[in-house]
């Protein structure tokens, strides 16, 4: 049968892969934190009818040879972690990272997992979470008759409480660091997991040592560009279409054969 | 009767390979740092596709992972039905890389690069040095610079290991990250890409000379070279060839039926 039906058909299914992301990043067009992703596309194997620089004769070289590549494939999704805008909440828990690192967060199951989205919140015993309830790592707790709550851009926390001039110091936020950011593995709810790809999180104080700088009352956007996503729809949609042409030219010279046999 | 039944086999064949490598560009049209095949057709007379023949290296499939799949051989001619035929003439075709410069687009991230020229990155795998145009690297765990497909980047000092993945990258490949230049790049150059070149997959080109060490190319960093096919191109030269296929169906139709039966049967009556 004809190869180009099935080259077709690789191409087809990765325009179908890209439009998925791209679907996926739009959706979170207003996630906190979120971090857009774009995949990445390699062509696949090639048929060596004819080698170039292959004898033709004794002394001259085939010039161009034969190749026909087999189509292509999705082979990687790469989140880009480029900062998001920042927008002014003035909730004293809601901070940005202005740089590099991740807030740590300890998950149900014991392990840690990593953020970028950092409004955060008390739960009913004054520790610091997540909008799903995991607490900050190294946990964080604020006492009961808290006036005012700063973050300092070196994470720490100091609290001033009802009836005492000096502020006091409740703890300090530690932020994590990764070689290879990208290869950190999404889980959903804008956490991230540590991988073998990513090699082992790196923990400091913030503003220090390459770690970004904490700003609190602000939270960071998305770094969605609904625009840019658009445009890569439209380009997706028509790759799509004309990967279709190709099935229906295959189609169409299989068709002819028969009609010369019948 | 057969020379123009059998000149017209070959223009259906290679009508339906160039399908395939038109389907194969059009599969890649998203695919960064690609580049188009282009067929084009030759000419054969029969003894010169005898010599075609027998030098036709065995089939395979370029992807050493995988060489379970083989391919039947397209050009494959009956010797003695050419030889038979001294002069009749056929069409086989031949396939080459555009190396023309895809778009160049902004992507801002600090590990993407593009090559503006003709310059190649060369990479280690591990069936030896090969060169490719797909600028999107990666850090792997132990912080070594590689390809998408996880293959290591060489610079002038062999592998390149970066402490972080915010680096900044010159135009002529100097890579540094805090202040330091850590290693260059190897971008190559070859004098006839389109002879010396051939394509491995996984946006891999393997050569068999030796590249010499180009320092025209610019390294863009932050941007990406997308595919340099053509969709609109494409879909123009995919109408054509369906004609062409469909004009040299008619006349095998006409050789085999009409024609052919009248020159038969008029020989006949002499």
């Amino acid at each position: 049968m004809s190869q180009a039906l099935y080259t077709a058909a690789t191409g087809m299914q990765a325009q179908q892969r890209n439009l998925d992301n791209i679907a996926n990043n739009i959706a979170n067009a207003s996630t906190v934190g979120f971090k857009r992703s774009r995949l990445e596309f390699q062509d696949m194997l090639y048929q060596n009818l004819r080698i170039p620089g292959g004898a033709s004769t004794s002394s001259t070289p085939l010039p161009v040879g034969l190749q026909i590549g087999l189509g292509a494939r999705a082979i990687s999704s790469e989140r880009i972690f480029l900062q998001g805008d920042f927008k002014q909440t003035e909730n004293p828990l809601d901070m940005v990272i202005e740089g590099n690192g991740f807030f740590q967060v300890r998950l149900s199951s014991g392990e840690l997992a990593y953020t970028r989205a950092g409004s955060f919140h008390l739960n009913a015993q004054g520790q610091v979470v997540t909008a799903s309830g995991e607490p900050l790592e190294p946990a964080i707790t604020i006492p009961n008759n808290t006036t005012a709550i700063s973050i300092g851009t070196d994470g720490s926390v100091s609290v001033t409480q009802a009836g005492q001039a000096n502020a006091q110091n409740v703890g300090q936020i530690q932020l994590a660091s990764f070689a290879n950011p990208a290869g950190l593995e999404a889980m959903g709810r804008n956490l991230f997991k540590e991988t073998s790809a990513s090699g082992p999180a790196t923990v400091g104080a913030a503003d220090s040592n390459g770690l970004g700088r904490i700003n609190q009352g602000f939270i960071e956007g998305s770094n969605v560009s609904v625009v840019e996503e658009l445009v890569g729809m439209i380009a997706a949609q028509r790759a799509y279409e004309t990967n279709s042409k190709v099935i229906s030219a295959a189609d169409r010279m299989l068709g002819t054969i028969n009609q010369a046999v019948s | 009767m057969e020379h123009g039944l059998y000149a017209a086999y070959l223009g259906m064949k290679s009508r339906q390979q160039a399908l395939d490598v038109m389907a194969n560009n059009i599969a890649n049209a998203s695919t960064n740092g690609f580049k188009a095949e282009r067929m084009r057709y030759e000419s054969v007379e029969a003894a010169e596709i005898e010599a075609k023949v027998s030098i036709l290296p065995p089939n395979q499939l370029s992807n050493g992972n995988n060489q379970t799949a083989s391919v039947s051989d397209t050009n494959a001619v009956d010797p003695s039905l050419a030889s038979n035929h001294g002069r009749f003439v056929g069409v086989v075709g031949n396939s080459s890389s555009d190396y023309s410069l895809g778009t160049i687009q902004q992507s801002g991230r600090s590990l993407d690069i593009a090559l503006d020229g003709e310059g190649f990155l060369a990479v280690q795998t591990s069936k030896g040095e090969r060169y490719t145009r797909a600028g999107s690297l990666k850090l792997d765990s132990a912080g070594q610079l590689v390809t998408g497909s996880g293959d290591l980047v060489i610079g002038k000092k062999g592998p390149i290991t970066l402490p972080t993945s915010e680096v900044s990258i010159s135009e002529n490949g100097t890579i540094s990250a805090k202040g330091q230049v850590i290693d260059q790049l190897k971008i190559v150059r070859f004098d006839n890409p389109t002879t010396t070149l051939y394509k491995e997959g996984s946006l891999l080109f393997a050569s068999n000379q030796t590249p010499q060490a180009d320092t025209k190319t610019r390294v863009l960093q932050n941007n990406l070279e997308l595919s340099n096919v053509n969709a609109v191109s494409e879909m123009a030269a995919m109408m054509q060839n369906t004609r062409e296929f469909e004009s040299l169906q008619k006349s095998v139709t006409l050789i085999m039926s009409d024609l052919g039966r009248k020159v038969a049967n008029e020989i006949g009556k002499l």
